[in-house]
């Protein structure tokens, strides 16, 4: 139930992952269109006053006078507190913006229009804005907005320090990165503890059925066995007759249901049997009891097991895991199959690899409980063989893989 | 043959005991595990059939105190014969699991009691089986199932390879234990075979 909760937890992960990329993407892409807006709006506005702005010209104590009086000198107005005297809009904001503007003839011949920057020399900004003569609009050196426009035949170019004004949006995007990072986290964190309490049920209905399935199967043993006896004394007194045979033959039946929970709930409610176990001599035994059937079935069997294999391992179960194994395979082999069991390192795998007709869409179903695939002798399986594998090796801390390829089946499990 | 036959349910312990006393043997029964405590301390039977699951005592501490008496035990199981039961130091003699029929019990209980009484002791290579004493090299003790494996290999007769299923394992870790160079192997188109020159 583990392997549930931590499936869980990643899909939904995944899911609050895509969602937090997706908001955080949006702010922060919002936040720096609305930056490169709002210093447009600035370029803009040093354009329309030719190059600078108002309040930047030199001027004569006349005109200081108008200036003082005169709204327009501002770009913003005349305002005070308010929303509309924040941002590009305020009246502070052609003191507070760090700029220059160069103009060139056709010639390339340059002309400062206004410096008011200490990033660069005169000089240095004289390049940089010949440079990007050519553009219309956009970022330069990262924090720079430029505008390129033209008054006359000159061509003007205008770069303002947007730094200070970038530094918020800069903050927003790393604040998004460490808490979206962090977010991960806690919700990975919440998840895991949550999914425990929502599997809970689950994992109780599950552990409730397989207990279930364990107390019919062990309370039935007990009655079938005092059936079969007094059936057997009463034929000794009376003789047998149709009624005893009809006992007998329905507690055979029973008989045989029981001994199948059994094989169904082996690891439902009952605990592995450790000990050192001979794998590859339960691996042969599995196969070569079937040997004679894949004869019959001209079925060219091919195994590779090398010896010596020890494990420790409840060796019951994995003698009726390959037995399953070696079932499953001759019911669903064309014409060849091969089983190869090897040790590499601390790795041991089991292939087992077969001609099919199974479609590659349905090779996740193999190994679901009471799932019946169609096989080529048009017979169908009980559909345990498979689930029943990967619940024994899974229980040994194993894993089993299969896939369909060129119309080859492959079972690996991995140990 | 003197059988204490043990089980809680009471069904189970009428029935039986009738089919084993029209097989000639005189029953005496218990329902709980310090009933089969005290009758064995106070009589000598000829073998004891006792469940797995006993109240009061539990299965344990029943064997320990039957194989000091040197009775043999035919346990009744609940489950399957797992290599816990087989490779503890305390076992019965011989394990039937339910649902079974009449005659698998009383055959069964023949077969313990013929083996019990037999002087026999096989040997291959460096293990040495004595089957009376339900022994393996006179150190480890081994079921009557056990006891039919290695005498198949030993004598190399027909093996029903499915019914020695978890007795091949068990046996093995016996010898592993024993430290000894035999070990069972299986041989493909061949079956089950004893080998030596195991390290």
């Amino acid at each position: 139930m583990n392997k549930v909760v931590r499936k869980f937890a990643f899909f939904a992960e995944f899911a609050v992952f895509i969602l937090l990329a997706v908001l955080l993407s949006v702010i922060n892409m919002v936040n720096f269109a609305m930056a490169s807006d709002d210093a447009d709006f600035i370029t803009q506005k040093i354009a329309q006053d030719k190059g600078m702005f108002g309040a930047d010209r030199e001027r004569t104590p006349t005109e200081m006078q108008q200036f003082d009086q005169d709204e327009n000198f501002r770009p913003g107005g005349r305002k005070f507190g308010g929303f509309e005297a924040m941002g590009p809009g305020s009246p502070e904001m052609s003191s507070s913006i760090r700029y220059f503007t160069y103009a060139f003839d056709k010639d390339g011949n340059a002309q400062k229009i206004v410096f008011k920057m200490s990033a660069v020399t005169e000089d240095e900004a004289q390049e940089w804005a010949k440079g990007l003569v050519g553009n219309t609009v956009g970022w330069t050196n990262v924090n720079y907005r430029y505008r390129v426009y033209k008054i006359g035949d000159l061509t003007y170019v205008t770069v303002i320090d947007q730094g200070r004004e970038l530094l918020p949006s800069y903050r927003i995007l790393l604040i998004s990165v460490a808490g979206g990072a962090a977010m991960l986290i806690l919700s990975m964190i919440i998840l895991l503890m949550v999914g425990k309490r929502i599997f809970k049920p689950i994992e109780e209905a599950d552990r409730r059925q397989k207990k279930f399935i364990s107390n019919v199967e062990h309370d039935f043993r007990l009655p079938l066995t005092v059936i079969n006896a007094n059936t057997e004394l009463i034929e000794k007194r009376n003789g047998p007759s149709e009624n005893t045979n009809i006992i007998n033959r329905q507690v055979g039946k029973m008989t045989a249901i029981v001994k199948d929970m059994a094989s169904f709930s082996v690891l439902g409610e009952e605990k592995l049997s450790i000990s050192k176990i001979n794998l590859s001599d339960i691996m042969m035994r599995a196969i070569d009891s079937r040997s004679a059937e894949f004869e019959e079935n001209n079925i060219e069997l091919s195994v590779d097991i090398e010896p010596e294999i020890v494990i420790e391992g409840d060796g019951e179960a994995f003698k009726k895991a390959f037995e399953e194994l070696a079932d499953n395979t001759l019911k669903y082999s064309l014409s060849k199959a091969a089983f190869r069991l090897v040790r590499q390192k601390n790795r041991i795998t089991l292939t087992q690899e077969n001609d099919s007709e199974l479609p590659s869409g349905q090779v996740d179903q193999v190994f679901d409980r009471f799932t019946t695939l169609k096989n080529s002798k048009g017979k169908n399986s009980i559909g345990l063989g498979l689930s029943y594998v990967k619940q024994i090796i899974t229980a040994h801390n194993g894993r089993v893989t299969a896939k369909v390829t060129d119309g080859k089946f492959i079972l690996n499990i991995y140990l | 043959m003197k059988i204490l036959l043990a089980d809680p349910d009471r069904d189970f312990v009428w029935s039986y005991r009738e089919i084993l006393e029209q097989s000639g043997n005189e029953v005496t029964t218990a329902y709980d595990g310090a009933q089969v405590i005290n009758k064995a301390f106070t009589d000598k039977y000829d073998q004891v059939i006792m469940s797995s699951e006993m109240p009061r005592v539990n299965r344990r501490e029943i064997l320990q105190m039957l194989n000091s008496e040197k009775c043999p035990v035919i346990l009744l199981m609940t489950g399957r014969v797992n290599s816990d039961i087989l490779l503890d130091e305390v076992l019965a003699n011989a394990h039937i699991s339910f649902p079974f029929f009449p005659g698998e019990l009383t055959r069964l209980s023949d077969e313990v009691l013929k083996k019990k009484n037999e002087k026999q002791k096989l040997s291959f290579a460096d293990i040495e089986l004595d089957v009376g004493g339900y022994m393996l090299c006179g150190k480890l003790r081994v079921t009557n199932e056990e006891i039919d494996v290695l005498s198949a290999l030993i004598n190399k007769t027909e093996l029903d390879s499915k019914r020695a299923g978890p007795y091949i394992g068990s046996l093995n870790n016996k010898l592993e234990r024993l430290n000894k160079k035999t070990r069972i192997r299986y041989v493909m188109k061949e079956g089950y075979r004893l080998v030596t020159d195991y390290e």
